[in-house]
């Protein structure tokens, strides 16, 4: 029996919040721990919480603290706290500023709930989750070192091992399937995959993505 | 004895006079600094007016756009719903929901844009022309210092305004292939809009249109410089100089 994926939602529509947790709720890798309102709500319930959530669904727009500020506070005092963001902002430069200050994932609000569901337990196994749209949305040659440049990747050179892990990683692979595929260990991997999050400046496997594409070890 | 009465005479008259000339000197003061405060107001209610004129046209479009988008799809899901359930379609219902969605998403990124709340005034002026790069043949070059992002948020507002303005300027009567955007600090930010288009002719342009009218008011807002230059065929410059 694996343990169930601990969620917290943070939204300030309470139907919204109920209705979602409910949705999420039928699938049984899922267990929803708790509800916020607003960021400042969020940020207080995990200060005092016995017990931390593995990811929560953000809603970006809040009253008293916003889901921008609440991403960096949980980054900066939580950094084991995954965060899949709710926004239809689907731009380069936003997305990417939003992955460096901590985003793992983006849902639009109007996703079906089945996709939620998809993205929270991707986000869970894989560490993030870019759909189709957002893949896309991260090809645009547009601004792209401006948009970067932002996230202030170095420029430490990655090994050939170390590039074939990131293409993995960002073939969506698990640590067990990139194992596999290598011969080599689950620790080996996840190894590597410190290294890169160290070399890169990443504050998470999304951030690494990120890097891939940009410096074109991984083409879409 | 009547010297002494003539001086005295004289010298009252000198005071009397030199009295009526401070009065005058001094109402000619008064009057000039009132005729400098009221072309002082003058401006003012004059830009408030450029400013409420702009407002209104927002306002209306907006007012267009809840009403014929938001709204007329919301009709389209009530229709919908009223049907004998077993011929209530969800496909449908949920399509015009995610199109009314869409609608009422973009009016509240045109209202106020989520990067530049979030993120500031260079990222949503690159996210601008990631826009316009995206749904038009113009190309955007693009070059902008770190340290526009350290102005007040309601001057990054207002310049973020100017330059959007300048954008749909060029792009409803312009016909430019290419748009340069440059911000240099130095002591002074410099912001440079510059397009290819096809420029206007001041000569013979009888008054400034809306959207200058919006530029001109808002840089006095910020307060800023603003200079626009242009001539037929060269293309159309607005520029800000703002103190730092």
């Amino acid at each position: 029996m694996i343990d169930p994926i601990k969620l917290i939602i943070a939204d300030d529509e309470e139907l919204f919040r109920k209705g979602m947790a409910q949705l999420v709720s039928e699938h049984p890798q899922i267990n929803v721990i708790g509800e916020a309102a607003n960021g400042e709500i969020l940020v207080k319930m995990l200060r005092a919480a016995e017990e931390l959530p593995d990811i929560i669904l953000l809603d970006l727009k809040m009253p008293e603290m916003d889901g921008v500020q609440a991403t960096k506070i949980i980054k900066k005092e939580f950094p084991d706290i995954r965060i899949v963001v709710l926004t239809s902002h689907y731009t380069k430069i936003f997305i990417v500023n939003m992955v460096h200050i901590g985003a793992s994932a983006f849902q639009r609000k109007d996703t079906s709930p089945a996709g939620i569901i998809d993205c929270i337990i991707e986000v869970h196994s894989k560490g993030y989750h870019f759909d189709h749209e957002i893949m896309k949305v991260l090809q645009k040659s547009f601004a792209s070192g401006e948009a970067i440049r932002k996230t202030k990747f170095n420029d430490t050179p990655l090994s050939d091992r170390e590039k074939e892990i990131l293409r993995l990683i960002c073939e969506q692979k698990k640590t067990s399937e990139i194992a596999e595929e290598l011969f080599i260990s689950t620790r080996t991997v996840d190894g590597h995959r410190n290294n890169l999050l160290l070399k890169t400046e990443s504050k998470n496997v999304a951030g690494l993505v990120l890097y891939a594409i940009d410096k074109g070890i991984y083409l879409i | 004895m009547e010297i002494v009465l003539y001086s005295i005479g004289f010298s009252l008259f000198l005071a009397a006079l030199l009295v009526v000339a401070t009065i005058y000197s001094k109402n000619t003061i008064v009057k000039t600094e009132l005729a400098k405060k009221q072309l002082e107001v003058d401006h003012q209610k004059e830009l408030v007016e450029q400013l409420i004129e702009v407002q209104e046209e927002e306002r209306s479009r907006i007012a267009r756009e809840l009403h014929d988008g938001v709204n007329a799809k919301l009709a389209t899901v009530l229709l919908f719903a009223a049907q004998p359930s077993e011929k209530i379609d969800p496909t449908s219902i949920s399509n015009s929901i995610k199109e009314a969605m869409a609608i009422s998403r973009r009016i509240s990124y045109d209202l106020l844009p989520p990067t530049l709340e979030s993120f500031g005034l260079k990222g949503a002026l690159f996210e601008l022309f990631e826009e316009i790069e995206e749904k038009s043949d113009i190309s955007i070059d693009i070059e902008l210092d770190d340290q526009i992002d350290e102005i007040p948020s309601n001057k990054q507002l207002h310049i973020y305004r100017i330059v959007q303005e300048s954008l749909q300027n060029t792009i409803k009567y312009a016909e430019a292939t290419s748009i340069q955007l440059t911000a240099i600090y130095n002591n002074q930010l410099i912001l440079i809009y510059q397009d290819n288009g096809k420029g206007m002719d001041f000569n013979t342009t009888a008054q400034l249109g809306l959207g200058l009218k919006n530029i001109a008011a808002r840089s006095e807002m910020i307060p800023a410089i603003h200079e626009f230059n242009s001539a037929p065929g060269k293309g159309f410059q607005t520029k800000l100089t703002i103190e730092l």
